[in-house]
């Protein structure tokens, strides 16, 4: 029997710590309300009792009146319960959504570009919202009518000990059944979440893809897709949906048995002259009040079941370990120098186990230095730069800076001082200001203007209806690709690494633009080590060196002065060609 | 509810056209539903019944074991009845939902594509998924509505039969309860719309967190965007327990009432039931009246959840509405076939409609600027002809992807218009596409499928085809160093291949389909000296076509028959390039840093 209760509370037992006196509370309203629950069919059997026995009128309506003050009271007790439980949840499930994301941002980029964005949000905020209702749901229908169970059980046998084992098996079975209907149900519900989130990264990704489906004329082929998907998904939501209904057939069936049983037993005490009428009814009233409890936990079933779905899932991901980590780590030293030197020692590399992108590569590059990386597409520039930010980590050899392993490095001070610029730069939905600083509210308007006015960005910001603070979306609409691009530089700045790497930086850019940005280029990489991946010869004319790949050797490294004037160099080929190219 | 248009439909007649997709589902589901809930009717007289024959006072004179086994038997019946039910139940959610759904995300792609939403992936993504939802609950909930409201009408009239004075005091709390649910509305509709927002901005800083994962990583920016996560969960939680004191105290309210009703009923019938006159009122009458009053308070119960939902549709369908970017209404629920059973058609090419092969292609007074920033172009007057090779250049934001973008209809002309031998062409959008046009973008997409398939998008290409826009785009050299060749999974986004392998790929899909124009936005970008030369080169191999290029790279430029160059969002000149570095300072200094220092190591 696997009821996921054990591991919901496991998973979230730190975050629920904090919330101890919250959730002492929450128990104690719903205890209470269970208590005032199974007193008030008592009052209505006194009642009934003391109305056939011809009973005082007076206090026939006191009776009447206790019973409507006590349901107001567990009214407003049922409010307050509800209420803390969806905060308690909801904090405690932020709170478990904040590590949950954090720990998947800390994954190798192999898991991100094999997992979309949108099913990594299905994770997120999908599985952990289920969490947060099966909080609220659970604990106060689930727990809440379990405890309201046995409260009634307890009541009936005060009553007769024989009614009370009657009703007490029926309901263990009727659970028991449950349980069993849910374990056979699990795995159907989670082929149903698979089809969902494969539908949603579908729609995801397309959404992002418009301009290119529109132009190629691919509309309904995409709207084929999706009904490929839909028709894929449609029985795998039948039979999700079978589940539920098995799960709901059985529960008012074994109802059926019961309230049967409990009429049966409290009929046959009456006619014996052991019970009065109002006992026979209050053993009718109980029954009939196990209904209510039986039904939510049995509607409570599905979330149940979707709930340990989720709670897999989340523990799956959390189980997943980065391979690129501190393990060898040491406190950093603080005399690393402000540009440090690179090395790569035979450094071999593959995304795949099979297919090696870079092969011994091995070059060093003094600190304060700048190098300029040529090679073809695919040649193996931009993995030299991911193995510099640690965003893979070479199959062989080692890369070192300032004369150390980078392992040696804890990952958050490496890449503070190793700093990238990529070609696709990221907008957030946010100001100005949180998209330049990356949300780092400590850096100061000053230190932001003075980025921006370096990169020439001054008189845009002027231009912008709320300065820093106007909104950005995150699709980039409203701001152009060179502007992103300078933005991208206006965040190396703030950052101030020793180690800067430009990866096909300025290739969006027009000429005239790139020119203002050879200004701002030449303050960034001053005093600091500088790569500049480059297709275009002109962009590295300032590098100190030069190496060019092929696939992923090392063709050429060297000075760049002493390529240029060495006639048998590649670099010098490639200078002819495309002075010929100029002079076509 | 905000009227986008005076031809929109209202939140009711939306749900209506709904209703009406699958009229005959539809009508078994409220069918079953109505079953459901009034099969109850009965063990409540049985009940009745057996405590009348317990105190002697039976009227239908069966005997005990009888109505032990008719309960018994009712109650079986009620469990087949919810069966049935949601066997329509299940098909019809997913049907109807699936409509909407389809609905929206097509009528995205009738929009100008770079602008075919408004607001974030993510916003839109949470729109299609979960909105459609929140209507496929209502749908529901109006078949349990429904079958309420006739258990209810039938009990009022057994209970006002068996004592009118009882009933009405049974019956009228309830009306009460309906009508303040009905005051509460406003107040939760915005609690509803305000958790609505705030799920949305969480789904969207998540999104936004992993598209940009290396960018994050590289600037170790991971934990203050988990703050900015954390800060946008709390807003939410506020909402979502605001949200939740408003729906508690309602269906408290409702709870009441059954108390409050059963309470006043043991008021009165305090006098009634005393020995004396126990005929009147029975214990079996109490029994019915407490049986009939809880199942009545449902009513109210499922009456309240109906009024919330009917809230969050309303937001919901606005919400999609919203999506629409001013068309009617409508358009989420047009009905079409969504086959699910069936075997699934061939997708059809999309409709072109006729027009003669290109010989000239004319703008006249183009102008498209951006709603809020007023940037764009204006008044472009530009012609290309047959076979030429034209490059579009200037200065960053002088608006050349701006200018390719509304000649496509990817965006949306604020004025001017486009002829084609010509002819005015009605909507650049749907008619720019193969084999009139083809197109690559500056940012293309890639979708996470293999290579062949990002290739070929459904067009029907042979495969001689295919290797030829391969060699086109000078891919294939990546490709043989592919384990898979084409069957390569290009990753999320394409993320598995490089930049310039995306590049590239993109322009292999755009080779793919033969077209009259050819049309890169800064295809060279990603791309080394060499590769970008052997790609102009082999345009050459494409015989009569006539290509439009955006770039300001010297390859391109030098290739080109014919130089548009734009500034300010203005053509500012136009002509060859040995004309135009003769002539103009703006084409002089793009040029230069192109030149740069290389002529001279």
């Amino acid at each position: 029997m696997n009821i996921p209760l054990g591991d919901y509370l496991k998973l979230l037992r730190g975050y629920l710590r904090n919330e101890r006196g919250r959730v002492a509370l929450l128990a104690l309203l719903i205890i209470l309300g269970i208590f005032f629950e199974i007193a008030n069919p008592q009052l209505v059997r006194l009642f009934i009792d003391e109305a056939q026995a011809d009973a005082d009128y007076a206090r026939l309506v006191g009776l009447a009146a206790t019973f409507v003050g006590l349901a107001m009271v567990r009214q407003i007790m049922a409010v307050g319960a509800a209420v803390l439980g969806e905060s308690v949840g909801w904090t405690a499930t932020n709170a478990l959504r904040g590590d949950l994301a954090a720990h998947v941002l800390g994954l190798d980029m192999a898991f991100h570009n094999s997992t979309s964005p949108g099913a990594l949000n299905e994770r997120i905020d999908g599985d952990v919202t289920n969490l947060a209702t099966f909080f609220t749901q659970m604990v106060i229908k689930v727990i809440g009518n379990g405890l309201l169970m046995i409260g009634v059980l307890i009541a009936v046998a005060r009553v007769d000990a024989r009614v009370g084992l009657a009703i007490g098996a029926f309901a263990l079975i009727t659970i028991a059944v449950l349980v069993r209907v849910r374990t056979w149900g699990i795995p159907y519900q989670v082929a149903n979440r698979a089809r969902s989130a494969e539908f949603a990264g579908f729609i995801g990704e397309r959404l992002s893809g418009t301009e290119d489906i529109r132009a190629l004329g691919a509309v309904n082929h995409t709207m084929w897709q999706l009904d490929t998907l839909l028709r894929a998904w449609y029985p795998h939501n039948w039979r999700s949906g079978m589940v539920w209904l098995v799960t709901f057939f059985v529960t008012v069936l074994m109802f059926a048995v019961g309230i049967t049983v409990a009429l049966w037993v409290g009929s046959s005490l009456w006619q014996a002259g052991l019970i009065s009428i109002g006992t026979v009814y209050l053993i009718f009233s109980y029954t009939e009040m196990l209904r209510r409890p039986v039904n939510e936990i049995r509607q409570q079933v599905e979330d149940l079941q979707r709930a340990s779905a989720s709670i897999t899932r989340v523990r799956d991901l959390f189980a997943l370990k980065p391979a690129i980590n501190d393990d060898q780590a040491r406190p950093p030293g603080p005399s690393v120098p402000s540009a440090p030197t690179v090395a790569f020692c035979n450094v071999t590399f593959a995304y795949e186990d099979d297919a090696p992108v870079l092969h011994d590569v091995s070059f060093e590059l003094p600190g304060g230095a700048t190098l300029g990386l040529l090679g073809r597409t695919g040649s193996g520039k931009t993995t030299v730069a991911r193995l510099l930010t640690r965003l893979y980590e070479p199959k062989l050899g080692d890369i070192l800076l300032a004369g150390d392993s980078m392992r040696h490095l804890p990952l958050t001070v490496l890449r503070q001082r190793v700093g990238l610029v990529t070609q696709d730069v990221q907008l957030f939905n946010a100001s100005v200001r949180e998209n330049v600083t990356l949300f780092d509210d400590r850096i100061s308007d000053d230190a932001i203007m003075g980025g921006l006015s370096g990169l020439e960005l001054g008189e845009w910001l002027t231009r912008l209806p709320d300065g820093l603070e106007t909104r950005l979306k995150s699709g980039g609409a409203g701001i152009s690709a060179g502007e992103a691009q300078l933005l991208a530089f206006a965040r190396m700045f703030l950052r101030a690494p020793g180690l800067v790497i430009l990866d096909e930086a300025s290739s969006r850019l027009d000429p005239a633009t790139e020119r203002l940005l050879d200004v701002a280029t030449a303050r960034l990489l001053q005093n600091r080590t500088g790569i500049i991946i480059a297709h275009r010869l002109a962009t590295v004319q300032r590098c100190d060196y030069i190496l060019i790949l092929d696939h992923g050797r090392v063709l050429e490294f060297g000075r760049r002065l002493d390529l240029a004037l060495n006639p048998a160099s590649n670099f010098y080929s490639l200078l002819r060609a495309d002075l010929h190219e100029v002079l076509a | 509810m905000t009227a986008t248009s005076p031809r929109s439909l209202s939140t009711a007649q939306l749900i209506w056209r709904l209703m009406g997709y699958r009229p005959w589902l539809y009508s078994g589901n409220v069918l079953a539903w109505s079953t459901v809930h009034m099969v109850p009717l009965l063990p409540g007289l049985l009940n009745r019944e057996f405590f009348n024959t317990l105190t002697g006072n039976a009227t239908m004179g069966l005997s005990l074991n009888t109505l032990l086994l008719g309960t018994f038997a009712l109650a079986c019946l009620t469990a087949i009845t919810e069966l049935l039910g949601a066997l329509v139940d299940i098909p019809h959610r997913f049907v109807t939902g699936h409509l909407l759904r389809r609905n929206v995300f097509g009528h995205i792609f009738t929009r100008p594509g770079a602008r075919a939403i408004e607001g974030s992936v993510g916003d839109v993504f949470n729109i299609i998924r979960d909105d459609a939802r929140t209507v496929e609950d209502l749908l529901s909930w109006v078949c349990d509505v429904s079958g309420q409201i006739l258990f209810s009408i039938v009990a009022l009239i057994i209970l006002l039969s068996i004592n009118a004075r009882m009933a009405l005091l049974v019956f009228v709390p309830m009306i009460l309860v309906v009508w303040v649910a009905q005051r509460a509305n406003d107040r939760i509709y915005r609690a509803n719309e305000v958790k609505r927002n705030a799920d949305a901005s969480v789904s969207d800083a998540l999104n936004e967190m992993f598209e940009g994962v290396l960018g994050v990583k590289v600037a170790g920016g991971e934990a203050r965007l988990v703050r900015r996560l954390a800060a946008l969960s709390e807003t939410r939680k506020r909402a979502a327990v605001r949200a939740s004191i408003l729906n508690s105290l309602l269906q408290s309210l409702f709870g009441n009432t059954v108390q409050v009703g059963t309470g006043l009923l043991l008021l009165v019938a305090a006098s009634l039931m005393q020995a004396g006159t126990s005929a009147s009122f029975t214990v079996g009458d109490f029994a019915l009246f407490v049986y009939y009053l809880g199942f009545v308070s449902n009513l109210t119960v499922f009456w309240g959840r109906l009024i919330v939902t009917v809230q969050q549709s309303s937001v919901a369908l606005d919400r999609m509405d919203g999506l629409l970017q001013g068309a009617p209404n409508s358009v989420l629920v047009r009905y079409r076939p969504l086959p699910l059973r069936h075997a699934l058609a061939a997708a059809v090419p999309d409709y072109i409609g006729e027009s003669a092969p290109l010989a000239h292609l004319e703008t006249r007074k183009l102008t498209c600027v951006h709603p809020s920033t007023g940037q764009g172009v204006r008044d472009i007057n530009l012609t290309i002809r047959r076979g030429e090779y034209v490059v579009i250049t200037g200065r960053i934001g002088s608006g050349k992807s701006t200018l390719v973008r509304a000649m496509l209809g990817l965006l949306p002309l604020t004025a001017g218009e486009i002829l084609w031998n010509d002819k005015p062409v009605g909507d650049p959008a749907t008619f720019f596409v193969p084999p009139r046009c083809a197109y690559t973008p500056q940012t293309p997409r890639l979708f996470s499928q293999s290579l062949e398939d990002n290739i070929r998008l459904g067009a029907a290409v042979s495969d001689e085809k295919l290797r030829s826009a391969v060699r086109q785009a000078v891919l294939e050299d990546d490709l043989a160093g592919m384990e898979h060749g084409l069957t390569t999974r290009v990753g999320v986004r394409g993320v598995k291949l490089s930049g310039g392998q995306q590049q590239r790929a993109a322009a292999a899909r755009m080779f793919a389909r033969s077209a009259d124009l050819y049309v890169f936005d800064d295809l060279s970008s990603a791309l080394d000296v060499l590769t970008e030369q052997r790609l102009w080169q082999r345009l050459g191999d494409l015989q009569g076509a006539t290509f439009l290029v955006v770039s300001h790279r010297r390859a391109a430029l030098q290739r080109a028959d014919r130089i548009i160059l734009l500034k300010d969002g203005m053509l500012h000149a136009e002509g060859t390039l040995s004309e135009l570095l003769a002539q103009n300072d703006e084409m002089r200094a793009i040029w230069r840093t192109e030149d740069g220092e290389a002529n001279n190591p």
